[in-house]
């Protein structure tokens, strides 16, 4: 198994940066899955995580002027790694006006992240910082729970409205309720609501606009007005919304009645897919 | 508000209470600045609204809104009250956010239907609505104090930032804050007797502080330290703080306030602790202390003068 990558480019390094940090906010521990085109960040719905699952994918072709890989096996050209999140965010924090940034993979008593970062100091000579982020590689037999999640047909597709907005009714909603509903329609219209035996908030968001319908013929006789509805805990749409500290190019909400919510964004050229199952 | 007003125009006949503001930051400022215990009772009249929260029947803090603050108001009723939870209010008054966002408003359109009924909340920020439907309680019985200005023993206003670092800086291991108001020296002192010793803060009657000096005798009051935690938040929004000593003469019920339309009031009233060796179990022979803070709004300055709450 090799693993060496480099960026030079100082866009793509404060790029790379911002995806790491938004990783970091949306999952503790999470598996990087290096392949020869892709990047990915995945977490999968274990009960551990509250049935919360995530999907991040980049083109490495985007980032690195540098990148070859070795997988585990000639047929099986990838490498799976779990790591704490945060370890990542962290080191690439010391790479804010790098020149370069380094990424392999390295045994140092034990199997790590070796990131290293180039700065230019006051007198024009370079210093290099190291980071070892531990990680544990996962073995063959456990990467069929971690493949591309199969995104179910959903009852309503919407956009989502500016996300600073909804982050902030959400944060005000949780000191009420632990449990919210999301509910949208074909009209463009999304509400969030809570009710507790003291008060009832909803907060209705309108002409968000909705993608064009995949299958046109089958809901052709469909009520637009119908909303479709999931019943999700608070924390873990706070959690995601709060990873966003940017607004994405593109947000996507999916929901298919009463089993999940589903965000489909992108973040100029790295997609973001976070999955909500419906509290039981 | 484009997105309200196009609502019940004509079905506000059904409602008692309905009350509309541009700015919910003019409502929720005033409200946090009593919010030491989580419910209140609202009692509302159509010269304004007075929201009280009382702890143990010790402290009883007052926030005074008059009608002209906001944009509409109707009272249907002679008088309107409702208890309700002054957390869950706060929490929906500030549903986009606590921190003002640059540039926006977030506009409030209150409805009460009557007894028996939930406070009806409409807030638009940006053409994004939220509705809260907040569950009302019985109306709990509250002290009710006279304020007739012929009972007033003493009363000092002072500047508010004089007082912010005095407060904050308070020996909270002194039981007591010992609050004495005399024509003579020391003029207004606060002392706290603490573990490490006592402390006294005189503020002299020509200090630039000082807005208004009336003292007729000596008095020398204490009052329970941990019980003025209500106030500093109160303290902290308002511009000026007057500290008014009255006889308790518990007759009809007269509210006062002051009637320019950018200032509401924000009025706390202690009951004082008996002195010890008195052996006093009443403290209502004792002369109430009330502290009244003036808290400003956005709207522009006009004059000052007293309104009858309950004037027909």
């Amino acid at each position: 198994m090799k693993f060496r990558a480099k960026i030079v480019d100082g866009a793509c390094l404060n790029h790379f940066t911002r995806i790491s940090n938004m990783i970091a906010k949306l999952a503790k521990t999470c598996t990087l899955r290096i392949s020869p085109d892709k990047l990915n960040f995945i977490l999968c719905d274990k009960l551990a995580n509250g049935g919360v699952s995530m999907w991040c994918e980049l083109e490495q072709e985007n980032f690195f002027n540098e990148f070859q890989m070795e997988g585990v096996s000639a047929e099986n050209n990838e490498i799976y790694l779990e790591l704490t999140s945060e370890n990542l965010s962290r080191a690439l924090k010391t790479a804010q006006n790098a020149r370069a940034l380094k990424i392999k993979l390295t045994n140092k008593h034990f199997p790590c992240l070796t990131v290293s970062v180039e700065l230019l100091s006051m007198s024009s000579s370079s210093r290099i910082v190291t980071h070892d982020i531990p990680i544990k590689v996962i073995p063959r037999k456990l990467w069929k729970d971690l493949q591309e999640p199969v995104v179910p047909d959903p009852d309503v597709s919407i956009y989502l409205p500016v996300l600073k907005t909804m982050k902030s009714v959400v944060e005000k909603m949780k000191n009420i309720s632990n449990h919210l509903v999301i509910e949208a329609n074909l009209d463009g219209e999304l509400n969030l609501k809570i009710e507790t035996e003291l008060v009832c908030v909803t907060t209705h968001f309108k002409d968000l606009g909705n993608p064009p319908l995949a299958s046109e013929s089958t809901h052709e006789d469909r009520n637009v007005e119908h909303m479709a509805e999931v019943h999700i805990d608070i924390r873990k749409l706070l959690q995601f919304l709060a990873g966003q500290q940017v607004n994405p190019t593109k947000a996507l909400c999916n929901i298919v009645n009463n089993k999940m919510v589903h965000f489909d964004l992108l973040h100029e050229d790295v997609s973001l897919q976070y999955f909500i199952p419906a509290l039981s | 508000m484009p997105l309200l007003t196009q609502q019940i125009q004509d079905e506000d006949d059904q409602y008692s209470l309905v009350a509309s503001l541009d700015n919910v930051r003019n409502l929720s400022t005033i409200l946090k600045a009593i919010h030491f215990r989580e419910h209140a009772t609202c009692f509302a009249t159509k010269n304004g609204i007075k929201v009280t929260v009382e702890n143990a029947k010790c402290v009883q803090a007052n926030a005074f809104i008059q009608a002209g603050i906001f944009q509409e108001f109707k009272v249907q009723e002679e008088s309107v009250t409702f208890r309700i939870n002054l957390t869950v209010l706060l929490d929906c008054l500030s549903i986009f956010g606590s921190s003002p966002m640059p540039g926006t408003l977030t506009a409030l359109r209150m409805c009460y239907q009557g007894y028996g009924y939930p406070l009806m909340l409409f807030l638009e920020e940006g053409g994004v609505v939220t509705v809260c439907k907040i569950n009302t309680q019985e109306p709990e019985e509250t002290l009710d104090f006279d304020f007739c200005s012929t009972n007033v023993i003493n009363k000092i206003i002072l500047q508010s930032e004089g007082l912010r670092e005095a407060f904050s800086e308070l020996d909270m291991t002194s039981e007591v804050l010992q609050i004495t108001m005399s024509p003579d020296k020391p003029y207004f002192r606060l002392s706290t007797f603490g573990n490490a010793g006592s402390s006294h803060l005189d503020y002299p009657k020509d200090s630039d502080l000082m807005e208004a000096f009336h003292c007729n005798q000596t008095q020398v009051n204490r009052y329970k330290i941990s019980l003025l935690k209500p106030s500093t938040k109160a303290l902290v929004l308002s511009c000026k703080m007057e500290f008014c000593s009255r006889h308790p003469v518990w007759t009809a019920m007269a509210q006062s306030w002051l009637t320019a339309t950018s200032t509401s009031q924000v009025q706390v009233i202690f009951l004082p602790q008996p002195p010890k060796h008195l052996g006093l179990q009443a403290p209502t022979t004792m002369p109430s202390l009330i502290f009244v803070f003036l808290v400003e709004s956005r709207v522009g300055q006009a004059g000052l003068g007293t309104r009858d709450l309950r004037a027909p």
